[in-house]
C-alpha cells in the first residue's frame, strides 16, 4: 500500500521518469522534473487560489488572468509527461511563475514582502530553462520589479528609495550568483561528458579486444573468485557461462583431483605472494597443460593456463590468468609423432625384410599364405564353436610367428605375437562375442596386408635380379636353341619344335656357357639324326612336327638336364657299319653290344652323317659334349628306343659349376 | 578398423528388427578374395571416404530379396523386378542413413548414397588395393543368408 503510494507520488513528481534506471547522469534531469512539477503544483495552487479570491471580490478580469495562468501550469504538467522537449513545459510553467512574481512585486503583498518572491525566480528560470532563456526572463522580471519598486504610483504600494535600491541590488546579486554557479556547472558538465566519451571509447576498445581475444583472460581474487571483467573466450573455452564470482578451483572439479587441487592452492599462494619471479612460476605451473572436463560434462579438452600476480591501486592482489585451448595442437602433435613412429617402424620392417635372402623370404610368404588360407577356412566353418576356432587360429598364427622369428622379421613377429596373446585369452573364454571375433578378423587383415607388402617387395627384388641377369640368360638360352632348331630343320626340310621347362635356380647355379654349348650340340643332333622327315613321320603315325623337350632342374647338389626327342632313335646298324668302316671296332665283335656302340658315338671324329656341313658331320658332335661334361665333372646318360626317340640325361654337380667361376650366384 | 565396421553390423540388426520384424543372426566373419566368383543376385554398394576410405557392400540372393519385398510391401513377386529392387533399395537407404548418422558424427567420414546392382554373377570392382575383403554373413528367416562385405583402408591410425 505504502509502496504503491510512494510509487504513484514518484511517478507524478518525475512525470513518469522514475522507473528508468537510476543512473547518476540522469539524476540531474530527474531533479529538474521534480522541481518543475513542484513549481507547477505550488504555482498552480496559488494561481487558482488567486483566481477564486479575485472572483469572490468581483474582479473578473484579474480572476480570468489568474485562471488562465493556472491552466497554463496544468497544461505544462501534461506536456511534461509527453515527449515534447523539456523547455516547452518549462516555459509554460516558468512564464506564469514570472507573472506571479511580477504580480506579487507589483501588489506589494503583506508589508511589502511580495518582492521577496522574485528572488527565487532567477534560480528557477536559469536552472529550468538554461542560461539564455533564464537570463532573458530574469531580466524581464527585473524590469517589472524595478518599475514596481522605483516608480511611485506604478505599483499599488510605494517603496522608499533606499529600499528600492537594496531590493533591486539583491535581485541582481542573486541573478549574478546564479549565473556564475550555472556557468561553472555547465563547464563542469561539459568536461565530465568529454571525459565520459573518452572513457567510453576506451572501454569499447578494451571490450572489443577482450571479446575477440581467443584466449580466456580473467582475474581471480584471493578467494579464487573470478572477477566480472573476464574475456568472452573464457566461457567458450571452459564450456560454462556466467563465470563472475565462480570459484576457479570449483570449475576444475572434474579435471583435477583433490590432491592436485591442494597443489594448485599452494601454487596460487606463491603467485599471490609476489616474491617469485615469473619464469619460476611458469616452470612449476601445475596447469601448464592439463585435460579439462567441464563441470557440466561435455567434451574433453587440453587446456593451457598461465598465471601472474597483479596489484590494484587499492593494494589488493589479484591473479591474472589466461586459458587457451590446446586440444587441436596436442592432437596434431600426437598424430605427427604417431605418423613418425609408423614410418620408422615401416623403415625398420623394410630393413628386416631386405636382410632376408629372397628365396627364403619367398618360402616364408608361401608358408604364411598357406596358414592364412587355413585360418580363413576355419573361420568359414560354421559347424565349429568359436572357441575351437580360436584354438586352431592360435596354432596357425603361432606357426607364422615362429617362422618370422627365425627370419629375424622382428616387427612383424611382434605384431603376430600381440595377436597371438589376444587369441590366447579368447581361447580360454567360454563366451566369445561377435565384436571379439570381428576384432581378431580385422587384426588378421592387418597382418595379411603386411604379408602382402612383403610379397610386393620380394617380387620387386626378384624381378629386379631376374631382369638384369637370370631371366635374360634363360631366355637367351631358349632363343638360341630355338634358332638352332629352326635353322637345322629348315636346312633339312624337317619340322621340329622345342618345349622347355627350366628351373631358374638351376641355371643360376650352372656353368651357363658349358650348358649352352652342350645343348646346342645335342639339339642339333636331335634334328639331324633323331627327327624324321615329315613324310617319314606321318607314315609311322607320328605328328609331322618333331618334338624336342628340354628340362633343366636342380636335384639336390646336381643340375639335371634332360633332352628328349620323339625321333627314330639311334640307328645301331649305321653306327656299327660306320664304326667298322672307321676301324673303331672289329667287324665281327661287339656287334650286338649297344653299350659299346653308344660309347663309340662319343668318340672323337665319329659321325654317321655322310657329308659334313655347318651343323653335323664334322665328327666333333658328341665328343665335344663328352669333353665339356668332363670339364665340369658331370656325366651323361643316353637312353634310346628304336622308332620312339632318344633321351639324353646330363648331371652337373652344383659345386663345380660355382667354383668354375663362369657364374656368380 | 572395426570401429567403422561395427556400426554397420549394429544398424543392420536394428533395421531388420524394426522394419522386417526379424532378428538377424550374425555369423563369424571371414575373408574373401575379391576376385573370387560369387552367386549373389543383388548388391548394394555404400562408399566411404574421409579418414577411412573404401566401400561396404550388402549382397543377397534373389530368394531373400523376394521375401524381404513381400514383408515390406505385402505383395508377391516371382522375379527381381523393379519393385523388388526399389524395396531392397529402400531397406539399404535406411541402413545407410542410420549408419551415416552414427559414423559421420563420430569420425571424419562421409558416406555415399547407396547404389544397387542387380544381376546374376555381377562383379564388384572394389576401390581398394588389397586382394581381400572381410565378409560378415548374416542369417535370417532360418535358412536365408546375406553378406555384409567390407573393404576399408584407414588412412590415419585405426
Amino acid at each position: 500500500m505504502f509502496e504503491s503510494i510512494k510509487k504513484f507520488f514518484m511517478n507524478v513528481m518525475t512525470s513518469g521518469r522514475s522507473d528508468e534506471t537510476a543512473d547518476e547522469a540522469r539524476l540531474d534531469s530527474i531533479v529538474r522534473y521534480i522541481l518543475l512539477n513542484s513549481l507547477i503544483f505550488i504555482g498552480g495552487a496559488f494561481l487558482f487560489g488567486f483566481a477564486f479570491q479575485n472572483l469572490a471580490s468581483g474582479e473578473m478580469a484579474q480572476s480570468l488572468v489568474d485562471f488562465g495562468m493556472g491552466m497554463m501550469a496544468v497544461l505544462a504538467f501534461f506536456v511534461l509527461r509527453t515527449n515534447v522537449p523539456f523547455t516547452a513545459s518549462g516555459l509554460l510553467t516558468v512564464v506564469p511563475f514570472m507573472i506571479l512574481c511580477a504580480f506579487f512585486a507589483w501588489s506589494g503583498g503583506a508589508q511589502g514582502s511580495g518582492v521577496l518572491w522574485s528572488y527565487s525566480f532567477p534560480m528557477m528560470a536559469i536552472f529550468l530553462l538554461g542560461m539564455r532563456n533564464g537570463t532573458v526572463l530574469s531580466l524581464l522580471l527585473f524590469v517589472i520589479f524595478s518599475l514596481a519598486v522605483f516608480i511611485p504610483g506604478f505599483s499599488a504600494r510605494t517603496y522608499p528609495l533606499l529600499f528600492a535600491f537594496r531590493a533591486s541590488g539583491v535581485y541582481i546579486l542573486v541573478l549574478a550568483c546564479t549565473l556564475v554557479y550555472e556557468q561553472t556547472k555547465v563547464a563542469k558538465d561539459r568536461w565530465v561528458s568529454k571525459l565520459t566519451r573518452q572513457l567510453k571509447a576506451e572501454r569499447d576498445e578494451i571490450a572489443a579486444m577482450k571479446d575477440n581475444l581467443n584466449v580466456g583472460l580473467f582475474l581471480i581474487n584471493t578467494a579464487y573468485e573470478i572477477q566480472p571483467q573476464y574475456s568472452h573466450a573464457l566461457e567458450k573455452i571452459l564450456d560454462e557461462t556466467d563465470l563472475q564470482g565462480h570459484n576457479f578451483l570449483d570449475l576444475l572439479a572434474n579435471s583435477i583431483q583433490q590432491k592436485e587441487r591442494e597443489t594448485l592452492m599452494d601454487y596460487f599462494t606463491m603467485v599471490f605472494n609476489r616474491s617469485y619471479d615469473a619464469q619460476m612460476l611458469e616452470d612449476i605451473n601445475p596447469l601448464h597443460q592439463f585435460t579439462y572436463l567441464s563441470v557440466s560434462g561435455g567434451e574433453q579438452k587440453t587446456l593451457r593456463c598461465t598465471f601472474a600476480p597483479i596489484t590494484r591501486d587499492s593494494g589488493e592482489v589479484f591473479v591474472l590468468g589466461t586459458v587457451s585451448d590446446q586440444t587441436f595442437e596436442v592432437a596434431l602433435q600426437k598424430q605427427l609423432s604417431e605418423e613418425e613412429g609408423k614410418r620408422n617402424e615401416e623403415m625398420r620392417a623394410l630393413f628386416e625384410v631386405i636382410h632376408v635372402e629372397p628365396r627364403v623370404l619367398h618360402d616364408f610368404i608361401e608358408d604364411a599364405e598357406y596358414e592364412f588360407d587355413r585360418i580363413n577356412a576355419i573361420l568359414k566353418d560354421n559347424d565349429r564353436s568359436a572357441q575351437s576356432v580360436m584354438v586352431d587360429i592360435y596354432q596357425s598364427v603361432h606357426a607364422i610367428k615362429s617362422n618370422a622369428v627365425i627370419l629375424g622379421l622382428d616387427s612383424f613377429s611382434t605384431k603376430l605375437h600381440a595377436l597371438e596373446d589376444e587369441i590366447k585369452t579368447l581361447r580360454e573364454k567360454a563366451d566369445i562375442s561377435f565384436e571379439e571375433v570381428l576384432h581378431i578378423t580385422v587384426e588378421l587383415d592387418k597382418l595379411m596386408r603386411i604379408k602382402d607388402s612383403f610379397k610386393d617387395l620380394i617380387d620387386k627384388i626378384l624381378s629386379f635380379n631376374v631382369g638384369e641377369n637370370r631371366m635374360k640368360e634363360e631366355q637367351v638360352l631358349v632363343q638360341t636353341l630355338e634358332r638352332v632348331i629352326e635353322k637345322a630343320s629348315s636346312d633339312l626340310g624337317k619340322k621340329a619344335a622345342l618345349t622347355v621347362k627350366i628351373d631358374p635356380l638351376a641355371i643360376e647355379h650352372g656353368p651357363r656357357r658349358v650348358i649352352k654349348e652342350i645343348l646346342m650340340q645335342l639339339v642339333r643332333n636331335a634334328v639331324y639324326h633323331g627327327i624324321e622327315y615329315p613324310e617319314g613321320r606321318l607314315s609311322v603315325g607320328k605328328n609331322e612336327e618333331g618334338k624336342i623337350r628340354l628340362n633343366i632342374e636342380l636335384q639336390g647338389a646336381k643340375i639335371v638336364i634332360s633332352l628328349t626327342d620323339d625321333g627314330r632313335g639311334l640307328d645301331f646298324k649305321a653306327i656299327r657299319a660306320k664304326a667298322v668302316e672307321m676301324r673303331l671296332i672289329a667287324a665281327s665283335g661287339e656287334l650286338e653290344d649297344k653299350n659299346a656302340l653308344t660309347q663309340i658315338l662319343f668318340m672323337p671324329g665319329f659321325s654317321t652323317a655322310t657329308e659334313a656341313d655347318m651343323y653335323a658331320g664334322r665328327g666333333i658332335g658328341l665328343n665335344l659334349v663328352r669333353e665339356r661334361i668332363k670339364e665340369v665333372r658331370g656325366s651323361i646318360k643316353l637312353q634310346t628306343e628304336e622308332g620312339k626317340g632318344t633321351l639324353f640325361k646330363i648331371y652337373i654337380p652344383v659345386e663345380i659349376s660355382i667354383s668354375s667361376g663362369s657364374q656368380t650366384a | 578398423m572395426e570401429k567403422y565396421i561395427q556400426p554397420f553390423v549394429d544398424v543392420c540388426q536394428n533395421v531388420f528388427r524394426d522394419f522386417i520384424g526379424s532378428e538377424l543372426i550374425t555369423e563369424r566373419p571371414y575373408f574373401v578374395d575379391k576376385n573370387d566368383p560369387h552367386d549373389w543376385d543383388v548388391s548394394a554398394v555404400i562408399g566411404l571416404t574421409g579418414e577411412a576410405r573404401g566401400a561396404v557392400v550388402i549382397s543377397m540372393k534373389e530368394t531373400l530379396a523376394l521375401k524381404l519385398t513381400g514383408k515390406l510391401t505385402g505383395s508377391t513377386h516371382t522375379s527381381l523386378d523393379d519393385e523388388v529392387v526399389d524395396a531392397i533399395g529402400e531397406i539399404i537407404n535406411i541402413i545407410a542413413g542410420n549408419a551415416k548418422r552414427g559414423l559421420e558424427e563420430s569420425f571424419r567420414l562421409v558416406i555415399s548414397l547407396p547404389t544397387i546392382i542387380r544381376g546374376k554373377g555381377h562383379t564388384i570392382m572394389w576401390p581398394n588395393e588389397q586382394a581381400r575383403i572381410i565378409c560378415i554373413p548374416f542369417k535370417i528367416f532360418d535358412n536365408e543368408t546375406f553378406c555384409l562385405s567390407v573393404a576399408i583402408d584407414a588412412s590415419s591410425g585405426a
